[in-house]
């Protein structure tokens, strides 16, 4: 540390010591220091992944999936929030089985079978009878989803035949615990499906469009 | 019609080129150990308005910038004012009653004695910049005043009556008669 000597210097010498003092005191760094901290400043901060709308994003895609997937699928005449078609397919099963001696409760012994089907579904359809299955009428029992349904009789078992148009066909799946089986045949504009216990035969053989 | 707002290059070479001006007027107004963040928080804060800037020629940001630090060392010394009072209780010395607490001022790193820093303390932010602007970088009254947005002879007489208070001090400091306290 150092200070000017006391001794009778004039003032403008006493201030140019003050000034060179204060001039080691208080020397800026170089004009680079500040070019480098303005650029530090002015730097565009880097470019970050949009995260958080990502995130959003993917969130909104996962809700809309979830209502979609809670949404009855439009099948048409035949699904309007209604049970499974395999359910109401079995439980008209039932029905027409529980009639093993009679059929009548359940059937329409006198149906015009073409007429039926062509009213229904746009085409007609015909059975010729032969063979070991009967046909015993068209089923007016349970609901079974807008189709058309025959109940026919395979020596001592029953099976039951539904009939759609084929742009309204899709799976079907029974329920597991039941030992049925389902068949299918397409035939012109429409579309087969029987059910019932496993016969050996097929039941959808002697069906024919006009 | 507006000028267009500076870009990066132009706003790294303006500043540049009053970047030891604004750390000598930081110095003044913070104290030389806070005087690079203050200039830096200049930076930043005139990075984000130099969309207001009027005057196209950098030459003219000097008492915009100057502002912006003198605002933000006002700030900043508001925060961190000290709690503690001087406990020595020194004698005046001249013209130079105990410095003022809020400047704080590293003598023993900058080199000068105690008789030098304590009057310097002492004295207004402005005188000391006025002071420091002309002694240490050779600035003019016109331009310190503009800097400071002051009228030139204000800031002269400023810069003449700091010297005064210097002078005294240290006058009273070498004399015979005098008892100073010595700092422990």
């Amino acid at each position: 540390m150092s200070r000017p000597d006391h001794d009778p210097m004039s003032e403008p010498q006493q201030d140019r010591q003050l000034d060179e003092l204060l001039r080691e005191a208080f020397a800026p760094p170089r004009e680079e220091h500040f070019a480098e901290l303005a650029r530090d400043v002015a730097r565009p901060a880097a470019p970050t992944w949009p995260w958080r709308t990502l995130l959003l994003a993917a969130a909104a895609l996962l809700v809309a999936l979830a209502l979609w997937n809670r949404q009855p699928r439009d099948h048409g005449a035949l699904a309007d929030g209604l049970p499974s078609l395999g359910a109401m397919w079995v439980a008209a099963y039932d029905d027409a089985a529980r009639d093993a001696g009679e059929h009548a409760s359940c059937c329409d012994t006198g149906c015009d079978v073409e007429q039926l089907c062509r009213a229904v579904c746009g085409q007609g359809l015909c059975h010729d009878g032969a063979g070991k299955i009967d046909l015993v009428g068209s089923y007016k029992g349970s609901p079974v989803g807008g189709c058309v349904a025959f109940v026919m009789r395979c020596d001592d078992a029953t099976v039951c035949v539904f009939v759609m148009p084929r742009r309204d066909d899709r799976p079907i799946e029974l329920p597991r615990d039941r030992e049925l089986v389902v068949g299918r045949r397409e035939l012109g504009d429409l579309v087969l499906y029987s059910v019932s216990r496993p016969l050996g035969v097929d039941a959808l053989a002697g069906f024919s469009v006009p | 019609m507006a000028p267009a707002p500076l870009d990066a290059e132009g706003f790294t070479a303006a500043f540049a080129r009053h970047g030891r001006t604004l750390w000598v007027l930081a110095s003044a107004w913070v104290g030389r150990a806070e005087a690079d963040d203050l200039v830096q928080e200049t930076a930043r804060v005139a990075w984000q308005r130099r969309a207001t800037i009027t005057s196209p020629d950098p030459a003219e940001l000097g008492p915009w910038l100057s502002s912006i630090a003198r605002n933000l060392g006002a700030n900043w010394r508001r925060k961190r004012r000290p709690d503690a009072v001087d406990p020595v209780g020194l004698d005046p010395l001249g013209a130079c009653a105990t410095p003022p607490i809020g400047w704080p001022f590293d003598c023993d790193r900058a080199g000068l004695s105690d008789e030098l820093a304590r009057p310097l303390a002492a004295l207004p932010e402005v005188a000391r910049s006025c002071l420091l602007l002309n002694a240490v970088l050779g600035l003019g009254f016109a331009e310190i005043g503009r800097l400071l947005e002051i009228p030139e002879n204000t800031a002269q007489s400023h810069a003449r009556r700091a010297r005064l208070a210097l002078r005294e001090a240290l006058t009273t400091a070498a004399s015979p008669a005098t008892t100073a306290v010595r700092m422990p």
